[in-house]
């Protein structure tokens, strides 16, 4: 399960350091509110809904307060790894603009269903909206990347953080 | 009204390409598709898309587990760690699920921490489904979920069979899984007592009994290293020889149930000689 929340976080965060954070800060929270979980009920729907709302804070703190800077990038470009570390740094790279390029509810339904496998009704139980709803926030996301991979930013309309 | 004039969404798209379409309407999008080069066209899109994503973040989940995490979660299971399994009398071997009562009920009775805990041990989440990959050195994980208990298997079961205890501790090679001492329970069971070296953070003690011609787990913790949070590791009556403090609920479970004095090293070897009976 904590691999599967990292990978969610790192989606999510776009950022290793922030996404580590985010796991910290929910497995946390998690043991702190373990009544709060209804038995019976799937724990990684639970964990993925409170990484997401722990998330979703944030954001909006950070809003208030004002940017802060990350030195991930920084320290990513000075790595010295072998053509195939590199490979697959290059190719995050380029998901975590496409998932930074999203709006946050398309981020998140494309986080659970095409990064963490969930169906869309797992899906719509971890964001408590329906299938549906699932289906077009998707389709919206599709639209958004699609002009993003050909090389045409300008195609992201509406696309905020 | 031929099919391919009926309007295709892009909802019917992506839900196409993700499998979550009904077959009615899968076979309908499906001829559509095939009809209508743009429509073919879109639905590559998005799958190019979802390989692209899900190859990107795959090798997150498949890295180490950072040790804060697993930090985190023993030193919130560090006390609470007992499993509630009850020792099994050897009449009740032929009815194992009856002396499993317990562990018949849904395994969320567990405490999170623990689930967590034995879920990374398991090299498999076995609350609701999925899998992540297990360590390299442990690619079966320690142990797997069978008639609502936990079994050993893979290195600590081959530990468990055949190790003599202490034997595993010391010299050259340190195995995965290393057996400290053997005790005789008061139903009469064989149960011994495991440290595991290699779970890719925290290393964890536990006690697995043999019944059924398996190994169940019946105690599990993390070793809590110096300057620990979360309770203290005891230094208790049942020290492995020339070693490392076993974890509170780790003693707590062998002085629960130990009947007598823990095997000495002729009676350990005839016990592993008989396979444990």
């Amino acid at each position: 399960m904590i691999p599967r929340l990292r990978r969610f976080a790192r989606a999510l965060t776009q950022r290793a350091d922030t996404a580590d954070d985010l796991v910290q800060e929910t497995l946390e929270r998690a043991l702190t509110r373990e009544h709060l979980w209804q038995r019976g009920t799937r724990l990684d729907s639970w964990l993925y809904r409170m990484a997401q709302n722990l998330w979703i804070d944030q954001c909006r703190k950070a809003k208030r307060r004002g940017i802060h800077v990350d030195v991930d990038e920084i320290r990513e470009r000075i790595g010295t790894d072998g053509a195939a570390a590199m490979d697959a740094r290059q190719r995050l790279r380029e998901a975590d603009r496409a998932m930074a390029a999203l709006p946050e509810d398309q981020r998140t339904a494309v986080a659970l269903v095409l990064i963490e496998g969930l169906s869309y009704q797992e899906a719509s139980d971890v964001l408590q909206v329906p299938p549906g709803t699932i289906a077009s926030r998707l389709a919206r996301a599709k639209t958004a990347l699609a002009g993003l991979l050909a090389g045409e930013p300008g195609k992201l309309a509406g696309a905020r953080r | 009204m031929s099919i391919s004039s009926q309007k295709i969404t892009e909802e019917q798209i992506v839900a196409y390409v993700d499998g979550e379409l009904a077959d009615a309407e899968a076979r309908r999008v499906a001829a559509s598709i095939a009809a209508d080069p743009a429509l073919a066209a879109s639905a590559e899109e998005y799958r190019g898309i979802r390989e692209m994503l899900s190859g990107a973040y795959a090798p997150v989940a498949a890295e180490p587990v950072p040790a804060r995490f697993l930090d985190t979660v023993a030193a919130a299971a560090s006390n609470i760690v007992r499993l509630p399994l009850k020792a099994f009398s050897k009449t009740a071997d032929a009815q194992p699920r009856a002396s499993f009562a317990k562990w018949t009920m849904p395994i969320w009775a567990v405490p999170l921490a623990a689930t967590l805990l034995v879920g990374f041990l398991a090299g498999q989440f076995w609350l609701g489904g999925g899998s992540f990959s297990p360590t390299p050195a442990n690619p079966a994980g320690y142990v797997t979920a069978a008639d609502g208990s936990l079994v050993a298997q893979a290195h600590l079961a081959s530990a468990l069979n055949n190790q003599l205890s202490g034997s595993g501790m010391t010299g050259g090679e340190t195995p995965a899984a290393a057996v400290a001492l053997t005790f005789r329970s008061r139903d009469g069971n064989l149960c011994r007592v495991f440290n595991l070296r290699d779970t890719g953070a925290a290393p964890m003690a536990g006690v697995a009994c043999r019944g059924n011609a398996v190994w169940r787990v019946t105690a599990l913790a993390p070793m809590v290293t110096g300057g620990v949070t979360g309770g203290p590791a005891m230094a208790g009556d049942y020290q492995p020889a020339g070693a490392v403090a076993l974890p509170a609920a780790v003693n707590a479970a062998i002085a629960d149930s130990i009947s007598g004095d823990p095997l000495g090293a002729d009676q350990e070897a005839e016990a592993l000689a008989n396979g444990w009976r």
